[in-house]
């Protein structure tokens, strides 16, 4: 996991985009609701791809999960991937 | 090929009956080889999408989240979908909606539709902005690797490009199917961002059901081709709107001594198309940059002129031109062809509703219109005659799936299930 590198988008021309629920909140919450569900899949194919990789190499000792402490520099680059995996799924939030 | 042959064909009228697969639809598959997984109408994961030089490369978060996508659209279109179709109809057999209109109004009395729409609409633009993000994070790596593919004189001349060249309107003013920037995206150079984002959305969006290289299209039209006009061996084909050029190398192939030109208002989208071209060892293709509303003269005496899935993204305007120029430019006695969705002005109220979903939501500038015009009258008032005007059903070739045995429900306006009109010019 590291973190994407931003870039911005060009804007989308066309039609104001249409609302099929009345209420904005909601919307923005069924649009969370989409993002998440994709993270959510990353990280089942993540524990998955795991799990058969230590099930075909041997697995792991007892407690090394759980006794396991990031450097720095691992520590540095999950808080920039969970800024990024923040933005992904609350991105919702900062549409006018 | 006759023209009395091609007048044989009787016209498809009635659209009430469920699409008939086409007599063809029995003949064998060709073999390409593919890593698609044996899972029948479900989505392909991305991973399985045919490589070439100038792929889009995902890591494997970015695969797992567009799966997890093209699993919500299969989800929206088999299991919500029939869902909405059971209440809408118990609600119009008391309500008997008379127009379309009424017949949304309908619709949205059912709490699951707004919801259906929202996440159809969400995750189309999802998928469009995640893969032009990515594409344009790899532009560097993507332009190199489009400069190796065309580095032979050979290759590179298969490209032809007009820096003079201005797009139409509605290109820029519409940008279809929520990609952002639209087709026009174009960083100059060797750029070739906006053609990896549509490949990639292309094959996530179906997903896979057009076969490895996304080119369903083109092998049906191929195969529909050679099916109902043996004879018919055209030297020159003019592919118009090629975009990416998905389709038309499925065209080149099946014709391989024909020369095809291919025809595009976007740099970036032919640039990527010849480097992925070449890198499929595809020689025989032209990409040139140019108006399809005036195909230039150099271009003449073709024996095809064809668009497949591009006239619902322009305008009537541009419509009644390129059919104009495909009959200025096609030879004495030459076929011009045009696939799209079929029309679904007389399908049930329902079908109706989801097929004019994507005009209305989906940035499709002229769908909602063009499947009410007809496009026979308009291939008559291009010059073509009467009597060599002539409709037909083109149904993909399948490539895991069987297109007769659909899953639950079509994912209408998503299915390789295409109407095509076409016309013979007058011989000399
Ligand atoms: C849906 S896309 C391409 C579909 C493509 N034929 C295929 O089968 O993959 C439509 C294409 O038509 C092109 N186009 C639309 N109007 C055009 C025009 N007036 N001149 C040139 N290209 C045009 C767009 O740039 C776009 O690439």
């Amino acid at each position: 996991m590291s973190a994407a590198t931003p870039v911005t988008l060009p804007e989308l021309a066309g039609p104001p985009r249409p609302h099929f629920i009345a209420d904005a909140g909601q919307e923005r919450l069924w649009n969370v609701v989409v993002a998440l569900s994709t993270e959510l899949a990353a990280t089942r194919a993540r524990l998955d791809t795991l799990e058969r990789v230590l099930a075909e190499r041997g697995t792991l000792p007892a407690g090394a999960v759980e006794s396991w402490q990031p450097s720095t520099a691992a520590g540095v680059e999950r808080t920039h991937d969970m800024q990024d995996y923040t933005r992904r799924v609350f991105g919702a939030l900062t549409r006018e | 090929m006759s023209p009395a042959a091609a007048a044989q064909l009787a016209p498809v009228t009635s659209r009430d009956a469920p699409l008939p697969p086409p007599a063809h639809a029995a003949a064998p598959l060709a073999a390409v080889p593919s890593a698609q997984l044996p899972i029948g109408t479900l989505p392909q994961p991305w991973r399985t999408i045919g490589r070439h030089a100038v792929l889009l490369r995902l890591t494997p978060d970015e695969q797992a989240r567009l799966d997890a996508l093209t699993h919500l659209n299969h989800f929206l279109a088999q299991e919500v979908v029939p869902a909405m179709r059971g209440r809408f109809e118990r609600d119009a057999a008391v309500a008997t909606p008379e127009d379309r209109d009424q017949a949304f109004d309908l619709l949205e009395r059912d709490p699951r539709y707004g919801i259906w729409s929202e996440l159809r609409r969400n995750s189309m633009e999802v998928r469009q902005q995640r893969n032009l993000e990515a594409a344009l994070r790899q532009r560097d790596e993507l332009a190199a690797a489009c400069r190796d593919a065309l580095a032979s004189a050979e290759a590179a001349a298969t490209l032809e490009l007009d820096p003079t060249f201005t797009a139409p309107d509605y290109l820029v003013k519409t940008h279809a199917h929520l990609l952002p920037g639209g087709y026009l995206t174009d960083g100059g150079a060797d750029d070739v961002a906006v053609g990896a984002a549509y490949e990639a959305s292309s094959y996530a969006v179906v997903p896979g059901r057009s076969g490895p290289h996304s080119d369903g299209a083109g092998r049906a039209l191929a195969r529909w081709l050679v099916a109902r006009f043996p004879d018919f061996r055209p030297r020159r084909i003019l592919d118009l709107g090629c975009g990416a050029g998905l389709n038309t190398c499925a065209v080149a192939r099946a014709f391989p001594d024909a020369e095809v030109i291919a025809i595009d208002a976007g740099a970036g989208l032919l640039r990527y198309a010849a480097a992925r071209a070449a890198s499929l060892g595809i020689r025989n293709v032209r990409w040139v940059q140019a108006d399809i509303e005036q195909v230039p003269e150099r271009f003449g005496g073709a024996d095809l002129a064809y668009t497949a899935i591009v006239l619902h993204e322009t305008s009537h305007r541009a419509l009644r031109n390129v059919f104009r120029s495909c009959h200025e430019r096609l030879a004495p006695g030459g076929l011009t062809l045009h696939v799209e969705q079929p029309p679904y002005h007389d399908r049930p109220w329902f079908e109706q509703c989801m097929r004019d979903w994507d005009g209305r939501y989906n940035n499709e500038a002229f769908w909602s219109r063009i499947y009410e015009l007809d496009l026979g009258d308009e291939l008559a008032q291009a010059g073509f005659e009467r009597p060599r005007i002539f409709e037909d059903r083109v149904s993909a070739v399948p490539w895991n799936t069987d297109p007769r045995a659909p899953g639950k429900s079509e994912d209408y306006g998503r299915t390789g299930n295409w109407q095509v009109v076409g016309a013979w010019r007058a011989p000399a």
